[in-house]
């Protein structure tokens, strides 16, 4: 059992000295306040997505509480650059900012770690800061981990509402696990990116370290309450307790905090591993 | 001796299909169940004992134990639409077992939350019994009325609820055996027992009730007892097994029907063929419920409705069907 929280985990900041143009920036984006700050320019924030929760970033006001963005709020402070992405909510407000001619960007969103560059460095060039982008998108280049047999399986719980899934391809934690260097067994053998949990789908897969979001583990009762999840006590990773969790926004967020996150997530599965 | 040839028909089907559920799943068998019968560890063996068998008896349990119950509701209120979930047993129960999640009391599968669930039932069925006017259908509708209000007040404890285990209202709703583990059927069996030997015990007097009140009245029967009796037996039936899987749809109101048709109303034979009825609905179900889709699962309500509610139609229709031939 161990536990990586949003605290255990600090951004990277980058210092290129450039001058941004924009003044004032609300990042509706998906982790877009993150990346903001990561490139040294998080005194611009006015307000900030519902997913970027690192603790450094408390002060800033939320804009889209439960994902809807609250028109009034953003225009009252001011932005004078949006940044959106696909998924951002509702429509209709999004047509009522375009009418008052603040800049909008849509950014690129990504649920993988090889296009958290991209990502980073569409927001760099929005804000006209080219050399910080470079400076930031170089970290990820040097986080390559060497292979392991260990089989991890991530699983999305939702104890509260009955959601139980294995992630599988595309689930996200897979391409983490990957650069970690194990062997995701979901995604070896789900080509869905989640499917629905069965003890018996647990048992073929047998993991060897079961990867869970720190809430996702508390909503079903605690360590306690997994192992009495049919199929989990009798896996290989449900025998020996060898769970590993990590702060729910942080796990998926794709942005700067992945790179610092992939050798300590990778510490805690390789202890994990020899329990 | 018909009769002892339905028994023997319908026990080999069940049994059937009980070994069908041990061998069918996800994970492909290498050895027979017979050769797994003196293994403990392993892919298969686990596969088999941990997690099937607890499906496969907890199917047997509880589709047993809701036939049962459903022969009671019928014959106390002699009444061919009254069902466990008509009359707040169901919708009760489920209040009880949200009630003790949602405040911490219990989690889900233990005995204080088991018995929260029959205490709530029985307190639900009093309820109806108290509230409902005595004269035409007065008391099937109150019963219907506070299963809407019992049911809409655990879906208000589950949206703002969000403690461990409390499930979802679609889970509760629709029922579904994939959490039952070996230790969660241990804890309600002894509930569903209890259940059983009640309602053998009251199974006579519910014949002479069947003739009427006054006349029943004759034979020393006191109905208000009855009726307690008959409550608090489907109440352990019924509460146990929601407090396990949530609502299974239909199997309380198709049971009896097709168990009157075989074997007649004397309600001593009618509670041994519906549990084994029942049980045996209930292992079809699940077996299609886990394995239609794989390995995607589907709420076990939805098979039960969609095998339940036809079947029952195509009974009602047949010459034999004795309610629907005396109205």
């Amino acid at each position: 059992m161990s536990d990586i929280s949003a605290a255990d985990i600090t951004l990277p900041i980058v210092h290129s000295g450039e001058v941004s143009a924009i003044k004032r920036v609300v990042a509706l984006a998906n982790g877009s306040a993150e990346i903001v700050a990561a490139l040294g320019y998080e005194p611009l924030l006015v307000g900030r997505d519902v997913a970027s929760t690192m603790p450094s970033l408390k002060t800033i006001p939320i804009d889209n509480p439960g994902h809807n963005i609250s028109t009034e709020t953003v225009l009252a402070q001011k932005p004078d650059l949006i940044l959106i992405d696909s998924n951002t909510s509702p429509t209709s407000a999004l047509i009522t900012l375009k009418a008052t001619g603040i800049k909008i960007v849509t950014i690129p969103s990504t649920f993988e770690l090889k296009t958290i560059g991209e990502k980073e460095q569409a927001i760099a060039s929005t804000l006209g800061v080219p050399l910080a982008g470079k400076l930031l998108v170089q970290q990820i280049n040097s986080s390559t981990q060497k292979s392991d047999p260990t089989k991890v399986l991530f699983l999305y719980l939702r104890g509260s509402s009955s959601i139980y899934l294995i992630g599988g391809k595309g689930s996200g934690a897979d391409s983490l696990i990957t650069a970690m260097g194990f062997t995701d067994i979901g995604a070896a053998n789900l080509a869905q990116p989640f499917s629905a949990m069965s003890a018996e789908e647990l048992i073929k897969l047998n993991p060897d370290v079961i990867l869970l979001m720190t809430k996702g583990l508390a909503s079903v009762g605690g360590i306690t309450g997994l192992i009495q999840l049919p199929g989990i006590a009798q896996t290989s990773a449900g025998k020996h307790k060898r769970v590993v969790t990590v702060d729910d926004s942080l796990l998926l967020s794709f942005g700067p905090r992945t790179i610092p996150l992939i050798p300590r997530l990778r510490a805690d599965i390789v202890k994990a591993s020899i329990l | 001796m018909k009769k002892l040839l339905l028994y023997l028909l319908f026990s080999t089907i069940g049994l059937v299909l009980f070994a069908f559920s041990l061998r069918t799943g996800i994970v492909q068998l290498h050895s027979s169940l017979w050769s797994l019968l003196t293994q403990h560890t392993g892919v298969d063996a686990t596969t088999v004992w941990q997690i099937r068998l607890p499906r496969a008896l907890g199917a047997v349990v509880i589709g047993g134990g809701l036939g049962i119950a459903g022969v009671m509701a019928q014959g106390i209120f002699r009444n061919p639409l009254a069902e466990p979930t008509l009359i707040g047993l169901s919708s009760g129960a489920t209040l009880g077992t949200i009630t003790v999640i949602s405040s911490g009391a219990a989690t889900y599968g233990s005995r204080t939350n088991a018995a929260s669930a029959v205490l709530f039932a029985i307190l639900a069925a009093v309820l109806v019994q108290l509230l409902a006017p005595n004269k035409g259908y007065g008391f099937l509708l109150t019963g219907i009325a506070l299963s809407a209000i019992l049911t809409a007040m655990a879906g208000l404890i589950i949206s703002i609820s969000s403690k461990p285990g409390i499930q979802s209202l679609a889970f509760w709703n629709f029922g579904s055996l994939s959490l039952l583990t070996n230790h969660t059927l241990q804890v309600i069996a002894p509930f569903i027992e209890v259940g059983v030997i009640i309602s053998f015990f009251v199974a006579r007097r519910l014949d002479a009730y069947s003739l009427g009140e006054t006349s029943s009245h004759y034979l020393g029967i006191n109905p208000k007892r009855l009726r307690l009796l008959a409550i608090i037996a489907m109440a352990f039936l019924v509460g146990a097994s929601v407090s396990a899987v949530g609502s299974i749809a239909f199997l309380g109101l198709l049971v009896p029907h097709i168990v009157r048709l075989l074997v007649g109303p004397a309600h001593r034979r009618m509670l041994t063929f519906s549990a084994i009825i029942g049980a045996t609905l209930l292992l079809l179900a699940d077996l299609l419920a886990r394995t239609i889709f794989q390995p995607h699962e589907i709420p076990l309500g939805l098979i039960t409705s969609l095998i339940g509610a036809p079947l029952l139609i195509l009974l009602l229709r047949t010459k034999q069907s004795q309610w629907v031939a005396n109205d």
